[in-house]
């Protein structure tokens, strides 16, 4: 019997897996580029201390913050959500000529971040939701203040659990237009139900997963609002201002390291064999041999072990990421907490989780993105042409696979080299001592050169080819 | 020193034996028609799978591919990527003929029974 592949619930992936001499070599220059690294920092480690330097934008910048304008752009943003929202309902089925799917997976989720990185989070500004219950508030001023205050053992978790719900959707949820629109629906009302109990502060800034990724993606964006006005920066630098809050926001931030890594690894040769060969041999004696029967079981059983393997991800991330830190710890001989130094070492992690997304969903952007210019034109795919933009990009853009291969490694590079400059700016200021910074540096070089390395893999394994017959 | 690494680790490219690999990845499985040209892939669809023929169809950039794809049902065949289309009609075999000049992973697809029949891996030119 056959057994369709799971696919990405929206947009192909035209990309070729990295070849291995390719993967091979990223990961050797990996592991060069973090030497050079320390070689830097030892030759010199007052450089570390120097102040960041940033450069204030004339104030005719901050036209873009001027309430009317700002207004307007929520306006915008409400009318996005419930465009998105009808163009499910009463739109057409196919993903591709509806509206919903390229705004919201791509446009937003992909594309928005991509933005965020670049010119700072502006999300806590144009979120819909927060724009509604500001709307509501005027009509109803003490409808939001909160009927209980937030529990502080809570932190970010309920963003990671919403977070999770999305990437399984996205990942196993075979979403279509209409099952989007419902997803956004009922994100609305559990929305207004969390801001209505615990406030609205508190619900925007723990548990919104949307706002709590776009603020820390916004954090390595080079240009920044310092209240009074726009300010560049080195970019990534921003990851430095203050050490993770919480502990749940590690496990969020790893979150977006781990499920990247699922996403790319669910489709390949790899992943597929290992359920279909693996366990499905390992559990064969207890289920029986009768392979009618037992397809089916172990069909189910295939989405439960995705779906166990989706949520656990970021557990076996975070085991690694304490153990590297607590070596790390009695190197040193360090005196400080290891929840400290988790927490510090939390925020230098950002980069390369970055770069995890941008090298295995650049493409899909590219790819898909333009088309939402023409979705615009005809957003419920009944063949009208609004804004006359609805024949503009009827084709994707590809890239060819080589160009893409050496972007995904430099990108990964990049990331990685990052996050070891900034783990070791906060090591400096951690740890007294270059030698012990130094010191200190050894496991978290392990821990980053773990987490590349894998993303690496990932972009080489084979991918599974349309149908997968398992063997009776 | 990147440069040192780039060059020890990159491989002397093997056009020859790359090509002759491409060629027997695209003949077709062995219990298909033994007449199989080169850069042809046969593949024989019945109650919306894919019974006969490679699922992964390997070429080299630049190469003239044929995809010749019969069913037993009407359907539409479609090549994502390239965007190529073609209608079936049960049991006569069609032909989806293009030069593979984009490089890339791309999804063969029967719309009509949502079928992801193959995919079609064009290897870039080094």
């Amino acid at each position: 019997m056959p057994f369709q592949a799971a696919a990405h619930s929206f947009g192909k992936l035209y990309t070729l897996p990295v070849p291995v001499w390719m993967y091979l070599y990223g990961a050797a220059a990996a592991l060069a580029l973090s030497f050079l690294m320390i070689v830097y920092f030892v030759g010199a480690p007052a450089r570390a201390r120097r102040n960041f330097q940033t450069l204030r934008l004339p104030s005719a910048c901050n036209v873009l913050r001027t309430p009317l304008l700002l207004r307007a752009l929520q306006l915008l943003s409400i009318a996005l959500l419930l465009l998105s929202i009808a163009s499910g309902l009463i739109g057409s089925a196919n993903s591709y000529a509806n509206f919903n799917m390229t705004f919201f997976w791509i446009v937003v989720l992909l594309g928005y971040t991509y933005w965020c990185a670049l010119f700072g989070n502006s999300y806590d500004l144009l979120n819909p939701w927060r724009a509604i219950i500001g709307a509501l508030q005027r009509l109803a001023p003490n409808a939001f203040t909160g009927c209980r205050s937030y529990p502080p053992w809570l932190g970010y978790y309920p963003a990671v659990l919403l977070y999770m719900a999305l990437v399984w959707m996205e990942l196993f949820g075979n979403v279509h237009p209409l099952t989007l629109s419902v997803m956004l629906v009922i994100y609305t009302i559990i929305s207004l139900a969390g801001a209505w109990w615990w406030g609205e502060q508190a619900w925007f800034r723990y548990c919104d997963f949307l706002g709590v990724l776009f603020r820390v993606v916004g954090r390595i964006a080079p240009l920044h609002w310092a209240g009074d006005g726009f300010r560049l920066r080195q970019p990534f630098i921003g990851l430095l201002e203050e050490p993770c809050p919480r502990p749940s926001l590690l496990v969020f931030i790893l979150f977006m390291l781990s499920s990247t890594a699922i996403d790319g690894m669910h489709e390949t040769v790899f992943w597929v064999r290992l359920y279909w060969y693996d366990v499905v041999n390992l559990l064969k004696p207890l289920v029986g041999a009768d392979p009618a029967r037992t397809y089916r079981l172990f069909k189910m059983l295939y989405l439960a072990f995705q779906s166990l393997a989706l949520l656990a991800s970021p557990l076996a991330y975070l085991s690694v990421y304490i153990a590297l830190l607590w070596l790390a710890k009695r190197l040193v001989g360090s005196q400080i907490p290891l929840r400290r130094l988790c927490l510090e070492f939390a925020y230098p992690l950002v980069p390369i989780a970055f770069v995890y997304n941008l090298t295995h969903y650049y493409t899909l952007a590219l790819g898909q993105g333009p088309a939402i210019l023409r979705l615009a034109s005809d957003p419920f795919g009944y063949g009208w042409n609004l804004l006359g933009t609805g024949t503009r990009f009827a084709s994707p853009m590809l890239l060819d696979a080589g160009n893409i291969w050496h972007t995904q490694v430099a990108l990964i590079l990049l990331g990685h080299i990052v996050s070891v400059y900034l783990a070791h700016l906060v090591a400096l200021r951690l740890f007294s001592g270059a030698r012990a910074a130094t010191v200190s540096q050894l496991p978290v070089l392990i821990l980053m050169m773990l987490y590349t390395t894998a993303g690496l893999w990932i972009l080489s394994l084979p991918i599974q080819a349309g149908v997968w017959v398992p063997r009776s | 020193m990147l440069g040192l690494l780039f060059i020890a680790f990159r491989p002397a490219p093997q056009v020859a034996a790359s090509v002759e690999e491409s060629r027997s990845a695209l003949a077709p499985t062995p219990q298909a028609s033994p007449a199989a040209a080169p850069g042809l892939a046969e593949l024989i669809v019945k109650n919306a799978t894919l019974v006969s023929g490679p699922s992964r169809i390997k070429v080299r950039q630049g190469d003239a591919v044929t995809l010749r794809v019969t069913s037993d049902q009407d359907d539409e065949l479609h090549l994502h990527g390239y965007d190529l289309e073609a209608q079936l009609q049960p049991g006569v075999a069609a032909n989806l003929s293009f030069i593979a000049d984009r490089s890339g992973r791309f999804d063969l697809e029967l719309h009509r029974s949502h079928l992801e029949l193959a995919v079609v891996e064009v290897e870039p030119i080094p």
